[in-house]
């Protein structure tokens, strides 16, 4: 029989809290994390909104002199890592070091760290580039350094696929716990891209909206009114244990880990392939993977960006791979409070489904006030709802035409 | 010189994080002070910053070994400036 992989430890540093549990409240109460950017002067920009972590204070989980030599990516990816670790109880042992891995993902790593060398390379030669530039910007290095925070020997490196990193990182490791090559992996996503070179670059996109006047209903999935998405950053991470080895040490084990789907459109740069159709190969790749049927689902977490193209092309796939269970299943998109976390967005995400399926509440997808014909689901609109949920997807796509989706399942033995 | 030695340990001490005292001008800055050779190079390229030097003779700089090295290697070269 093959093994069983289950979620032992969630952390997450989000724009909704700097804990699973307070991020978690705020979404059940339809809060919007947005508001005007508050780390640098966004005069002459296009866009002056996204969703920031409020109070971050990185001492309280990297000394001093690490952590300046850490771009804000790695600091959330190691906060949030910790966070997970004490929540799975690890703390003080009960697992071999060998066994134990980390795969953390990040759509652009240390892009805040680019923007200042580069600024200082303009300005002061070359001589003055840090020598910690390299190891501060490249995107593994949020799970480098919680493999090094944490002592962890086993599996270890990064996932790239934009906005679906934190998605993909946690369904690689995922079959790698299942396959037999660890018994943990701490896997997931962080981000760190409200940075004046990022937030230039998807301004000029049109990718992100421009609702300056109007932050909180900026992010407004699915709904007619949508312009784009709203940044995010922060971490999501869970433990993936193998299920004997959770069982033995009496883990709490609430939600089970069952699927992977990867696809990719071959379509463009950007765009999703028309019809979701990349998006329906990998939901239907990871019913196969988990052994389900479409109507074993009972929630899909969206990917649910508030673009244009995304939201109509999802409904799409969803209809494709559900048909008529489409539209008696749930579909929320917790993008609309927690803005777009890019690489990390696939990790608190699937945080949010594993506590929906723990809790029976399916968060709400907020500011959905007019109907597109175009996404005609049951979008969970403006309030959390009571239900069982034994089954969910959670879906990520990137651009590069990359498409990660997830299943779970409640922990029922 | 009072300058410079002053600031050399302040930077120091900043960078890696520990007490000023410990920063002697006898004390090499990775065996002694626990630095890395990522936080040795830091170092001296914020010092250069800091004083103004340009940045034109790579070679001078590599061997530098203790406090006292620093301060010396700043102090020709703010001279010859």
């Amino acid at each position: 029989m093959s093994r069983r992989v289950v979620i032992t430890g969630m952390g997450a540093v989000t724009p909704l809290g700097l804990s699973v549990r307070e991020s978690w409240e705020s979404l059940l109460a339809g809060k919007s994390g947005a508001g005007e950017i508050a780390q640098f002067d966004t005069s002459g920009f296009a866009v002056r909104i996204a969703c920031e972590l409020s109070g971050f204070a990185v001492e309280d989980y990297i000394d001093k002199r690490d952590a300046r030599k850490m771009d804000p990516c790695t600091h959330y990816g190691v906060a949030a890592s910790q966070m997970a670790w004490k929540d799975a109880g690890f703390e003080d042992g009960g697992y071999d070091a060998d066994r134990a891995g980390v795969l953390i993902g990040s759509g652009v790593g240390g892009i805040q760290t680019f923007g200042v060398q580069h600024a200082i390379l303009m300005e002061k030669g070359p001589r003055r580039v840090s020598p910690f530039f390299i190891p501060m910007m490249i995107a593994d290095m949020p799970s480098g350094a919680a493999s090094i925070a944490l002592g962890l020997k086993g599996p270890n490196f990064a996932t790239v696929s934009a906005c679906a990193s934190g998605a993909h990182a946690i369904g690689v490791a995922f079959h790698t716990v299942r396959r037999g090559d660890a018994d943990i992996m701490v896997a997931g996503g962080a981000e760190a891209a409200i940075c004046p070179i990022a937030v230039g670059g998807f301004a000029n996109m049109k990718a992100i909206s421009s609702r300056n006047d109007d932050p909180e209903r900026a992010s407004r999935p699915f709904d007619a009114e949508r312009d784009g998405f709203v940044l995010g950053e922060g971490a999501g991470i869970v433990v993936l244990e193998e299920l004997e080895h959770a069982k033995a040490r009496g883990a709490h084990i609430a939600v089970e880990v069952i699927g992977f789907g990867a696809t990719s459109d071959a379509f463009h740069i950007t765009a999703p392939a028309p019809g979701g159709e990349g998006a329906a190969r990998a939901m239907k790749e990871a019913l196969r993977d988990a052994e389900l049927v479409p109507s074993d689902i009972d929630y899909i977490n969206a990917h649910g960006t508030s673009t244009p193209l995304n939201d109509k092309y999802e409904t799409a796939a969803v209809k494709s791979v559900f048909g008529d269970h489409a539209y008696k299943l749930a579909t929320s998109s917790t993008k609309s409070m927690t803005g777009h976390l890019l690489g990390a967005a696939g990790g608190i995400e699937l945080i949010f489904t594993a506590l929906t399926l723990e809790s029976s509440v399916i968060p709400p997808t907020i500011n959905y006030d007019t109907p597109d014909p175009e996404c005609d689901l049951d979008y969970v609109p403006n309030q959390a709802r009571e239900t069982k949920v034994t089954a969910a997807l959670s879906n990520s796509f990137g651009f590069g035409g990359h498409n990660a989706v997830l299943a779970a399942r409640r922990f029922e033995g | 010189m009072a300058d410079i030695v002053e600031k050399v340990r302040q930077v120091i001490s900043e960078k890696l994080q520990i007490d000023a005292a410990q920063v002697t001008m006898e004390a090499a800055i990775v065996e002694d002070l626990g630095a890395d050779s990522l936080e040795q190079a830091d170092i001296l390229f914020s010092l250069e910053d800091e004083f103004g030097i340009a940045a034109d003779d790579t070679d001078e700089a590599d061997g530098l070994k203790t406090v006292a090295d620093i301060v010396s290697y700043l102090e020709k070269k703010v001279t010859a400036e």
